[in-house]
């Protein structure tokens, strides 16, 4: 009995106890399916939260892409920009549209193309298209003369914008499925085309892309006209001076005959005047002789007409010896003595010489020399007959108790002199021929008084061997004043020979 | 100098011109008598029926390897545009050129194997260092080709290389081998003798959401994930724009949402691009992908993918321990480029300033990428994969 209560007691406590580790492994078991549960759910949340995110990564991408697309574009197109702008050679344009800059507006394959003849389009640059795309393209706008005149009037075509018949062409003739064609104009009239194409699955035109060829057709429009613009300006230049290389040219030659013949005029006159000299020499002894009666007393009249031609044949000595000079100092065999001198003592020497015929005439001799005038570097001797010249010329042509002034000026390395009297003063025609040779002003004193008309000329001649320059300014009526410069530098006078 | 290298580069307008001035400017570069290998790059702007004539005519007996690329990398940055040529020279390096041809009409395995056999004939199987090889970035499951190789070669081989891209069209990518140029092809060096390898890797795509299971596979086909077909995955994820996805499904879909698959093993994500959708919802993917992998939706942006390329730069320069590599070569992903865009120049900039400059940084973009050292961390297996940037130091 006691056994058997042992036994159902032991029995009954080692069930309990394998219920007791069911029940605990059925807990076990139902945390770990609660813990299964959990962790599926959050894996199902985990999925859920990749969703959300690849949605939002989508969309961010999406506008990331564009906006990506869209600066890359910017900057190209502005390098673009820079670049074609910055030439002004037609050529170098086109070699200048790089295509990796090309490629980042959106296009793998680009034409550009010129219409130099108004018929036909001619390839400049070709990315991915050959001369066959042309020839057909040219074909199909001579049939399609619409599509043309769209293009003229700035309109850009495209796979977007055309009908579908004409989209199919030109896709056909570009082997690309998504293209643009933007009309390069320049003042409304059509200069070009850009071709742009693209051919992939992942692409998609978009209206942004095909407005930066437009924008780029723009800028292409304007470097050419640019660089036509330069051409022609360029051209024109080079024209011109070529026309100034001939004009100089003719000019040269001609001074050179100019020289040539005043070398010959010279050594006519030189030649001429020597032998002229010699006959004179010995008329003017004989008549000498005959008026001394050293061979025998004259009647007066014979007496009178030898004075006579005593007279004009200094007249004749003294002609010559202008023109000798004339040509000693033109042809550069005159030899000239520079020395530094003040000017006053040569304006001095020359009052002295001519005191007599001023005081004839009570006119009053002012000189106007500064004390602090530098020297000047001349032939002493032939500045005198320059000054006497001047001065007795105006003596001649100034009336009784006029005045004569001789004053002078420092600048710039030449010392400007200044003879004005009160005289009659000269025209204007007058002045501008006063200077050639054998030039005589027609007027009442140079009809009574006689003279060769070379003494002026000379005075020229002397002072631009000197390197200055002599001009004359006076108003009829009211007396003449001649300038004349020197220099003050023996350097300026060798430049000048040089 | 162990390995002689000479780089030529030209964008002229005329393939003609282009490919003669790359090959003339790289060989005025190289500066040697005998040129051993040429390696060819194109975009596809160029044909590279027009372009290898040239070359091989310009270069006469020249062995030539290459292939065509989105983008051409050289020392002055990515070029999107234009012809590139690198010749080498070396009188310690044995440099063996191999190709294989109409891959898409053979069994990848063997082919692999065959593939590296080539080279064995020129030097033996102990002198040989490892594999560069370009391959056409648009056969499917090129990974059985890779394991082919490791067949014949042996796990630590290392083996490296990239996918051919076009224009991001996904339609054609041409190699280059000696005499021609074809598609759906491979072709490589074999590098042997006095020189060594160093590399390093990063992708920077992050998992998104709850882990899923790969229920149904064969080879590189992704039938179903968890209960259904396994496009369903990205119709859970892109409600609405699944079809502007589907319709760019080599543009974003690659490029901001790959596949990631993780590897158990090496406790990482590696990133798989999504080649195409099949009419039956399956997912093709370049390597093949077993059933039972964990699965995610993959997520990476600009700053991702620039911290990675940092890192990878970073594990690459304490490899070198202070060596002079003779070139940098870098197989980058095509839809790196896709994501980072204007910010590359910013990536290679990274990597320039933390390798130096003291060897030419070369390389390609990429439709897929083989990563295998031949170390204690990747034996057994060569991944292809995608959204890497792979440095490569060889010196």
């Amino acid at each position: 009995m006691d056994i058997t209560f042992i036994l159902i007691g032991g029995a009954v406590t080692a069930a309990g106890a394998v219920i007791a580790i069911i029940l605990n492994y059925r807990r076990q078991i139902n945390d770990l399916r609660e813990s299964f549960m959990k962790l599926s759910q959050s894996f199902e949340e985990l999925d859920d939260q990749a969703k959300l995110i690849v949605k939002t990564d989508l969309e961010l991408n999406k506008t990331q892409e564009e906006l990506d697309r869209r600066v890359r574009s910017l900057d190209s197109l502005q390098k673009l920009s820079r670049g074609i702008n910055t030439t002004l050679d037609e050529h170098e344009i086109f070699n200048r549209l790089s295509y990796d800059l090309l490629n980042e507006l959106g296009f793998e394959r680009y034409l550009f193309l010129l219409l130099p003849d108004n018929v036909n389009f001619k390839n400049m640059v070709a990315f991915g298209f050959n001369e066959q795309s042309v020839d057909t393209l040219n074909n199909f706008f001579g049939q399609n003369p619409d599509l043309i005149k769209s293009l003229k009037s700035g309109a850009i075509i495209s796979s977007v914008n055309l009908a579908s018949e004409i989209k199919s062409s030109i896709s056909e003739i570009l082997e690309t499925e998504d293209f643009v064609i933007a009309p390069v104009l320049v003042q409304n009239l059509l200069l070009g085309l850009i071709v742009a194409g693209h051919h992939s699955p992942t692409y998609f035109l978009t209206d942004g892309d095909a407005e930066m060829i437009s924008i780029l057709a723009d800028q292409l429009g304007q470097a050419i006209e640019n660089a036509r613009l330069f051409e022609e300006v360029f051209r024109a230049r080079r024209d011109l001076e070529l026309r100034i290389q001939e004009r100089t040219r003719q000019f040269t030659e001609a001074l050179e005959r100019v020289k040539r013949i005043s070398k010959n005029k010279s050594e006519f006159i030189s030649a001429v005047s020597h032998e002229l000299r010699t006959p004179l020499t010995s008329i003017k002894g004989y008549a000498s002789i005959l008026i001394a009666g050293k061979i025998g007393e004259i009647p007066e009249t014979v007496r009178d007409r030898l004075e006579k031609i005593n007279k004009h044949s200094d007249n004749l000595v003294s002609l010559i010896n202008n023109l000798l000079d004339i040509s000693r100092i033109e042809s550069g065999k005159a030899d000239l003595l520079f020395k530094k001198q003040p000017l006053l003592q040569i304006i001095e020497t020359v009052e002295d010489l001519l005191g007599p015929q001023l005081k004839e005439k009570r006119i009053v001799f002012q000189k106007n020399i500064p004390a602090t005038l530098p020297d000047v570097v001349v032939d002493g001797g032939q500045i005198e007959r320059v000054l006497i010249n001047l001065v007795s010329n105006a003596v001649k042509f100034t009336p009784f108790e006029g005045v004569i002034t001789v004053s002078s000026s420092w600048e710039n390395d030449y010392i400007t002199t200044c003879v004005s009297d009160t005289g009659i003063g000269l025209k204007s025609d007058d002045q501008e021929r006063l200077f050639d040779e054998f030039y005589r002003v027609d007027n009442e004193i140079n009809q009574k008084v006689k003279g060769t008309g070379l003494g002026l000329s000379l005075v020229k001649k002397i002072v631009e061997a000197h390197s200055g320059t002599i001009w004359v300014t006076s108003k009829y009526g009211e007396g003449a004043n001649f300038h004349f410069t020197l220099p003050v530098k023996e350097t300026l006078i060798q430049k000048s020979r040089q | 100098m162990g390995l002689d290298i000479g780089i030529g580069f030209s964008q002229n307008e005329n393939v003609f011109k282009a490919s003669e001035e790359a090959a003339e400017e790289a060989r005025a570069n190289l500066d040697a008598k005998r040129i051993d290998l040429a390696i060819v790059m194109s975009t596809p702007h160029y044909s590279p029926q027009d372009v290898h004539p040239v070359i091989d005519n310009s270069l006469k007996q020249t062995r030539i390897i290459g292939g065509t690329t989105l983008g051409i990398i050289l020392p002055d940055g990515l070029k999107r545009r234009g012809v590139a040529v690198i010749l080498f020279n070396s009188d310690t390096v044995k440099l063996k050129p191999i190709h294989a041809q109409h891959l898409h009409l053979k069994d990848l395995k063997p082919a692999g194997q065959s593939f590296i056999r080539e080279s064995g004939d020129q030097f033996g199987l102990r002198d040989q260092r490892f594999l560069m090889f370009f391959f056409d970035g648009l056969l499917e499951n090129m990974s059985e080709f890779i394991h082919g190789v490791a067949m014949e070669n042996g796990d630590f081989f290392p083996v490296l290389g990239g996918g051919c891209s076009d224009k991001l069209m996904f339609s054609k990518t041409y190699q280059y081998h000696d005499k021609e140029v074809s598609q759906k092809s491979a072709s490589g060096v074999v590098f042997g003798g006095d020189i060594s390898l160093f590399m390093s890797r990063r992708h920077g795509w992050k998992p998104l959401g709850k882990p899923r299971l790969v229920k149904q596979s064969r080879r590189n086909i992704i039938e179903k994930i968890g209960s259904g077909q396994a496009f369903h995955l990205y119709e859970e994820f892109f409600q609405n724009n699944l079809g502007f996805l589907k319709n760019d499904v080599f543009g974003k879909l690659n490029s901001r949402y790959p596949l990631g698959l993780f590897l158990k093993n090496k406790q990482e994500y590696v990133v798989q691009n999504v080649m195409d959708i099949l009419e039956d919802g399956s997912i093709a993917c370049q390597d093949t992908v077993s059933s039972n992998s964990e699965v995610h939706i993959m997520i990476g942006n600009k700053h991702s993918c620039l911290q990675s390329a940092e890192a990878a730069a970073q594990e690459l320069k304490k490899n070198l321990d202070n060596r002079t590599p003779s070139f940098i070569f870098i197989f980058e992903s095509a839809m790196r480029w896709q994501v980072l865009k204007q910010s590359w120049s910013q990536e290679f900039k990274i990597v320039t300033d933390i390798l130096g400059k003291k060897c030419p940084v070369i390389g390609m973009l990429t439709y897929g990428e083989i990563f295998n050292p031949g170390i204690l961390n990747y034996p057994g297996r060569k991944y292809l994969l995608n959204g890497n940037i792979i440095l490569t130091a060889v010196v």
